[in-house]
């Protein structure tokens, strides 16, 4: 008992620990507050958009005006004033760079600051010999730069800000956009619809395998904004492309709102890997200020054959509310989610995924690990169905939470809907805390409190974080210790 | 009648009506108590799909006839019971036909000292004041909508006191027939069950109903256990084929108290058996097991909801379903652990069979929790006989039905096995199979 009152305490005097919470001084084009139509059309202006994509905003928009908040989360806030933030909040850049020597040197030394070099030359922080990563940074509500983009270009992959890619390949945009998460699928995706400014556009073309991993790191700056991105990644025919996903924020007293829409779709024989380290500005240990990070993720598996994988470390955000699902529309269909996720002082996390198998002989797979601490509360919420065509489809679903602490809750609320009797579901959940067996087996040999803690968490979430590729995993595992353990590492 | 908001609050009228003239009308708790239940149920109304526990079992059906309250004074010709082995049982017996007790049927005679097997309606026109401390004190009527409508009645049902240190020499059994007339008619029976500290009990309930004449049995049962008492409660749910039959259970169990419940559910249309256990004494023990079957166009839910509020207290469920043609289960299970409620040792297990292409099976296995020091798991399989197991049986010249009727058997079986009281057990079997030769036959199969 004496080992897990350290550990507690251990535990508790973090939250002090978010590296990431500097804001950089730069000058920023900011759209007036408040959302109404005008702004709507505002932001399509500045973003150049054509007709038809300013029409689909306000189809959005006037949607969302008869939409009411949903309320069955279990996360609970203080009601979002929609007309106290800014929808627009770019830095000023005298052109369009053309070069990344052309961006503001602020922009850069920000993003070297977080670990991610903007040189096409460099590689992440710390991993010698590691694959070339591209990035896509996006800085409050616009993409800054993209690397590698010229490189991806020779063997026909499209990365680029989704900005970009209305006005460069609107055939593919017309397609795809709003086909996987419609404009009026929930409160937040229909709000993003209407209001979205920028976000990343992958397109792979068939039967190539992306040589590198792309990647979108985003940060949010400015006072007072939310950030609304729409990310869409279209693997086709044979196509095989690995994803990650950055981001975090400054410290700051008041919430704000990510709002973010991820659309995937994987055509025959087609694979998509999506990896999220999820680090925005969890708010101090009293729970004042944070992220709010709604947002809708999905992914469609419209071809036979085809994966879709979505890998989560969620160790930020104020209120985490999230559900990464796929829809296995296509015979033979994968769809795997795997979550960690880390809920500190006075955090709350209510996510999960839905696994719909609409395919024959589809398959899902769902590890999910929460642990909760401090005073938080953190809840896995997911929903397997398999409709009647689905015949022989099988799903397997792990969910297993880590209490530390007597004031932190755990919950596990998942939804299994049979309707083929050749499916076969198999889910199971289980709920423990650090047991003194563990710790002392640890201590005995030698290790401080701290370290066994880290260790026993750490191979807790094992299963999760080895799904993430290897510069990541690095990464996250680093996380995972200083959102739990302090100085523990 | 929807009101405002759009709920539909069918039956309340006829609640309302009677409340003037009806039993114990002029106890002002009691009124008190009908009253309360009319508003909570006049203010939610029928739940709908937007209620978050009721979103796989619509209960629209019930808004399509005009079920009028039983009066119960008819003579009706009974049924014989169908469970032979229990029906031998020596046993309490106190039945009930639409509703109403029938004394004429009743076998009480010999009660030991200090335990009490009466009427809920002659209760409450000749003691209501060993009523008012236990009726309607562990039921939350907000979260059980139906109970509210039920508690707006309150007319007759079953009252099992048992005083403190008392052990029941014999099984109490409660049947609950339903003769239905031309036109459809509803029932709103209420139970209640206190047993004292140390007192044991053992109760086996019937509901039985044989005709294709639609009805509404909603009942309600309030089971109260003082510290290290120990209750067992076996159910058979056999109602008619055109029944709706909506069961809500409250069960309180103080320190070291020791509750094991069984549920066959087999009849009716729709079924709701819906059990919420509070487990607000340190040590308590709470068993809740089920098989359900269903078959044609039938809707059978199971909804649990354990709370636990003291510390080192276990709950445990194993759950069991077949479902064939295009029968629909439901398996809704909640375990609620208070801050504080250390120690605390949760299982559940929901295991559903589907055999016909057409049937469908929902699971919602649920864990709400607030203390680090505990041990809760819950797991959920779903899916069809296992081919090779098929095979086996097969290959060494089974026909097709008998092997799935042996398959099916034993898959239920482990759930059977854990009761207790031998009677029991050979009619939950014995109706097992019956269930099984009716409708796991070679056209079947096919």
């Amino acid at each position: 008992m004496v080992a897990n009152v350290d550990a507690l305490e251990q535990v508790q005097s973090l939250g002090e620990q978010y590296k990431y919470g500097f804001v950089t001084d730069i000058d920023v084009d900011l759209a007036p507050k408040g959302l109404n139509e005008d702004i709507v059309r505002l932001i399509s202006e500045k973003k150049g958009d054509p007709e038809w994509m300013l029409e689909w905003r306000l189809k959005a928009y006037r949607h969302w005006l008869t939409m009411e908040e949903p309320r069955w989360q279990k996360v609970a806030f203080a009601p979002i004033d929609f007309q106290d933030a800014y929808y627009y909040a770019a830095p000023k850049l005298s052109d369009k760079p053309k070069s990344l020597d052309e961006i503001d040197p602020k922009l850069l030394e920000t993003y070297e600051k977080l670990g991610i070099p903007l040189k096409e030359q460099e590689v992440l922080a710390g991993v010698e010999g590691a694959p070339r990563v591209a990035v896509d940074a996006v800085f409050d509500s616009v993409s800054v730069a993209t690397t590698y983009k010229a490189k991806l270009e020779e063997i026909g992959v499209i990365f680029c800000s989704i900005s970009e890619a209305i006005k460069d390949h609107p055939e593919l945009v017309r397609k795809y956009l709003g086909s996987v998460v419609p404009y009026a699928d929930n409160f937040y995706a229909t709000l993003n619809s209407a209001v979205f400014t920028d976000g990343s556009f992958v397109y792979i073309p068939k039967g190539v395998r992306c040589p590198m991993e792309l990647s979108t790191y985003f940060r949010i700056n400015q006072e007072n904004t939310g950030q609304f991105e729409r990310t869409l990644i279209i693997a086709d025919e044979g196509a095989h492309v690995s994803y990650l996903e950055g981001c975090t924020a400054p410290m700051r007293d008041e919430h704000q709102l990510h709002a973010a829409v991820v659309e995937l779709i994987t055509l025959d024989d087609a694979e998509i890997k999506y990896s999220t380290v999820q680090n925005w500005y969890p708010g101090d240990a009293e729970g004042r200020g944070g992220i709010f990070n709604f947002v809708t993720k999905r992914g469609a598996c419209r071809g036979r054959n085809s994966k879709i994988s979505w890998t989560q470390v969620e160790t930020g955000s104020a209120i985490t509310w999230k559900y990464p699902s796929c829809i296995l529309q296509g015979d033979n269909s994968v769809g795997e989610f795997y979550s960690v996720a880390i809920t500190n002082n006075a955090q709350q996390a209510d996510t999960g995924t839905k696994m719909i198998h609409i395919g024959k002989n589809t398959s899902s797979r769902i590890i999910s690990k929460g642990i909760s601490t401090g005073r938080a509360d953190q809840t896995y919420r997911g929903l397997v169905r398999m409709q009647r065509g689905a015949h022989g489809a099988r799903n397997y679903t792990q969910c297993d939470s880590l209490l530390i602490g007597d004031q932190c809750g755990a919950h596990t609320v998942p939804y299994i809907e049979c309707q083929n009797p050749t499916a076969q579901v198999e889910h199971e959940a289980t709920t423990s805390r650090i047991g003194d067996d563990q710790l002392f087996y640890c201590r005995q040999r030698g290790l401080s409190n701290e370290e066994a803690v880290s260790l026993i968490v750490n191979g807790f979430c094992r299963e999760v974080l080895q799904t993430l590729p290897m510069e990541f995993a690095v990464e996250a595992q680093k996380l995972v210790g200083i959102s739990l353990e302090g100085s523990v590492g | 009648m929807p009101d405002g908001s759009g709920h539909m609050q069918p039956f309340l009228d006829q609640a309302l009506a009677g409340a003037a003239d009806v039993p114990g009308a002029k106890v002002k708790w009691l009124s008190d108590l009908r009253g309360r239940g009319a508003a909570i149920y006049g203010d939610r109304g029928l739940p709908g799909r937007r209620d978050e526990y009721w979103r796989y079992t619509n209960l629209n059906e019930l808004g399509k006839n005009d079920y009028q309250l039983a009066n119960g004074t008819a003579a009706v010709d009974v049924p014989p019971l169908p469970h032979r082995a229990v029906a031998e049982l020596a046993s309490y017996r106190i039945v009930f036909v639409n509703g109403r007790l029938r004394s004429d049927l009743c076998v009480l005679d010999d009660m030991p000292d200090g335990v009490l097997i009466a009427g809920l309606g002659d209760m409450i026109a000749a003691a209501p004041d060993r009523l008012q401390p236990v009726l309607g004190q562990n039921l939350d009527l907000h979260a059980m909508p139906l109970a509210a409508l039920n508690t707006a009645f309150m007319r007759d049902g079953m009252v099992l006191f048992v005083d403190s240190g008392v052990s029941l020499d014999k099984p109490v059994h409660l049947v609950s027939i339903v003769v239905p007339g031309d036109t459809p008619m509803m029932l709103q029976p209420r139970h209640l069950v206190v047993l004292g500290d140390g007192a044991k009990a053992t109760l086996i309930e019937s509901h039985i109903g044989g005709s294709d004449v639609a009805y509404f049995n909603n009942l309600v049962s309030e089971l109260s256990l003082g510290e290290r008492a120990e209750l067992n409660h076996y159910t058979f749910q056999e109602e008619g084929p055109a029944a709706v039959h909506i069961s809500a259970t409250a069960l309180n169990l103080a320190a070291a108290a020791s509750y094991g419940g069984f549920i066959l559910q087999t009849g009716s249309s729709i079924s709701r058996c819906e059990t919420r256990a509070i487990l607000s004494g340190p040590g308590a023990d709470c068993r809740l097991d089920g098989i359900y079957l269903g078959t044609g166009s039938q809707v059978l839910d199971n909804t649990i909801y354990i709370e636990h509020v003291a510390t080192g207290c276990r709950s445990r469920q194993v759950y069991k379903g077949v479902l064939d043609d295009k029968a629909r289960g439901v398996f809704q299970g909640k375990i609620h652990v208070r801050p504080g409620a250390q120690q605390t040792d949760g299982y559940q297990l929901s295991r559903a069979l589907l055999l016909s292409p057409r049937a469908e099976i929902d699971t919602r296995p649920e864990l709400e929790i607030y203390a680090d020091d505990v041990k809760c798991s819950h797991g959920a399989t779903v899916g069809e006989l296992d081919a090779e197991a098929m095979f086996y049986l097969m290959s060494r010249g089974i026909a097709a039905d008998a092997a799935r009727r042996i398959l099916i058997e034993a898959f239920v079986g482990e759930a059977l096995s854990e009761i207790r009281l031998s009677q029991v057990a050979e009619d939950f079997s014995a109706h097992v199979r019956n269930w099984l030769n009716t409708n796991i036959t070679l056209a079947a199969a096919e």
